[in-house]
């Protein structure tokens, strides 16, 4: 249930990693639908991100209602950190 | 200061007290937790406690059965009190269903950080029936920040499924939250652990609104789960699809739904079901998750509770005091009469020391790293150290 150790101080964000975040409390499937519909929203079609991309992204998350958007807003505050 | 816990049970309120008051040895409790059957009225157990010891900070919750190291009672309540060098305030925040984010906004209040108490641990009780308890969670640690681990229950009511409350004296009651911030010199330990393994599925979850599951596969989701637990709950003497009101809870809540995360499953409490076929839930559930339903072996449950004990344990590396355990009532049911071998289990990994706690429709772990925070079916252990 930990982030990947790689995640601070990439120059890129990989998809798969923002999942990872997201899927202990939605479950792996509905993390990956999650990331992708966002992914949409932001225009972001690679497989790697810029820390900015990544952190939009999950804003995108956050406002979303219920479960999901706090799940976002959650990784967000942790990343911000880890980020620092 | 050495740390000092005491832990009580009784079938009335004054002779668990009274217990305590022994077990106390005239030292003075800064921190009491009460859990209660909804065969007391929880508000008198909290007032009663607060009344007894008037300078202790007192948090509880209504519960699906009441333990210490000593034995599991049901209808009956436990006391856990905490005495020792600590600083502790407690909060309680209302309306959890409807703005999650205030209710636990004014159940945390505010607690300046403290250098002369660089630890703190947020004890976090909460009522499930509001399905709320991730959301709850982790709206609580975004707040508090990466470095406050959290621990807690979801109170319960003997499986009836229709009030469960928790609260803080002069104030006890559903829909709401109630939290203990407790800081001290230096960290408890904190261990969670389950012993469920896929029964069947995968199922995608097709329609699900909230807390609500309404279709796996496109079909009412009890139907399904029907289905899946039909060959296993027969050879137990269950019958799914001729269960009463009352037999409903329980037969759920020994077959949870188990999100894939990697090697490992995070798994969900269906606590009730709707006269569409669709299964409440203690938190959300993503439309789109697919989920297995689970099951559990006694020896898993037993062996299970014993690693979250070791877990909170290692994080301590100190001689353990005392504990409080959050234990999903699925435990009970499936342990039956082993269930004092499983405390029995955890007090021997924490060197027979003292321990209370209640079973639970959800249980709180959530340490520096993790990325979710509310659990069922585990056994959730913290340990505070001598």
């Amino acid at each position: 249930m930990s982030a990947p150790s790689t995640f601070s101080g990439r120059p890129a964000i990989d998809v798969s990693t923002l999942v990872e975040l997201l899927a202990p409390a939605l479950g792996y499937e509905a993390a990956l639908e999650t990331v992708e519909h966002a992914r949409q929203v932001i225009g972001a079609t690679g497989t790697d991100m810029s820390r900015d991309q990544a952190l939009h992204l999950l804003e995108v998350i956050a406002e979303q209602p219920g479960l999901v958007g706090i799940t976002g807003r959650f990784a967000k505050s942790r990343v911000l950190l880890q980020w620092k | 200061m050495p740390t000092h816990i005491a832990t009580a049970i009784a079938p009335r309120l004054d002779a668990a007290i009274d217990t305590l008051v022994s077990r106390l040895d005239r030292r003075d409790p800064l921190l009491i937790l009460a859990f209660s059957s909804p065969e007391h009225a929880l508000a008198r157990v909290l007032d009663g406690v607060a009344s007894r010891f008037p300078t202790a900070r007192v948090l509880g919750a209504s519960s699906a059965g009441e333990f210490t190291e000593q034995r599991e009672a049901k209808g009956a309540i436990a006391l856990f009190a905490l005495a020792g060098d600590f600083q502790i305030t407690t909060g309680l925040g209302v309306g959890l269903t409807e703005d999650p984010e205030a209710a636990v906004k004014s159940a945390l209040g505010e607690s300046a950080p403290s250098s002369e108490y660089p630890n703190e641990t947020v004890i976090m009780l909460l009522d499930p029936l509001t399905g709320r308890g991730e959301e709850a969670t982790l709206l609580a640690a975004s707040l508090l920040g990466p470095d406050v681990p959290l621990a807690g229950g979801a109170a319960g009511d003997d499986l009836a499924m229709t009030s469960c409350e928790v609260g803080v004296p002069g104030h006890a009651g559903s829909d709401a939250v109630a939290i203990a911030r407790v800081r001290s010199r230096r960290p408890l330990g904190l261990g969670v652990a389950h012993g469920h393994t896929p029964l069947a599925g995968p199922f995608r979850v097709t329609r699900a609104s909230g807390s609500v599951i309404h279709e796996l596969d496109g079909r009412p989701a009890f139907d399904v789960w029907a289905e899946a637990t039909l060959a296993d709950a027969r050879a137990r003497g269950i019958d799914p699809l001729a269960l009463s009101p009352d037999q409903l809870g329980g037969f759920l809540l020994q077959y949870e739904a188990g999100l894939p995360n990697g090697d490992a499953y995070k798994v969900r409490a269906p606590l009730s079901k709707n006269e569409d076929g669709s299964l409440n839930f203690a938190c959300g559930v993503a439309q789109g998750a697919q989920l297995h339903v689970m099951q559990g072996l006694p020896q898993e449950q037993i062996s299970s509770a014993r690693r979250a004990a070791a877990a909170a344990r290692k994080d301590l590396k100190d001689e353990v005091a005392g504990a409080l355990v959050f234990d999903c009532i699925c435990r009970n049911l499936i342990l039956g009469e082993s269930f004092n071998a499983a405390l029995g289990e955890i007090s021997q990994e924490l060197g027979g020391a003292p321990l209370a706690g209640f079973e639970t429709y959800g249980e709180i772990a959530l340490a520096a790293g993790d990325w979710s925070g509310f659990h069922n079916t585990t056994s959730v252990v913290l340990a505070f150290p001598r």
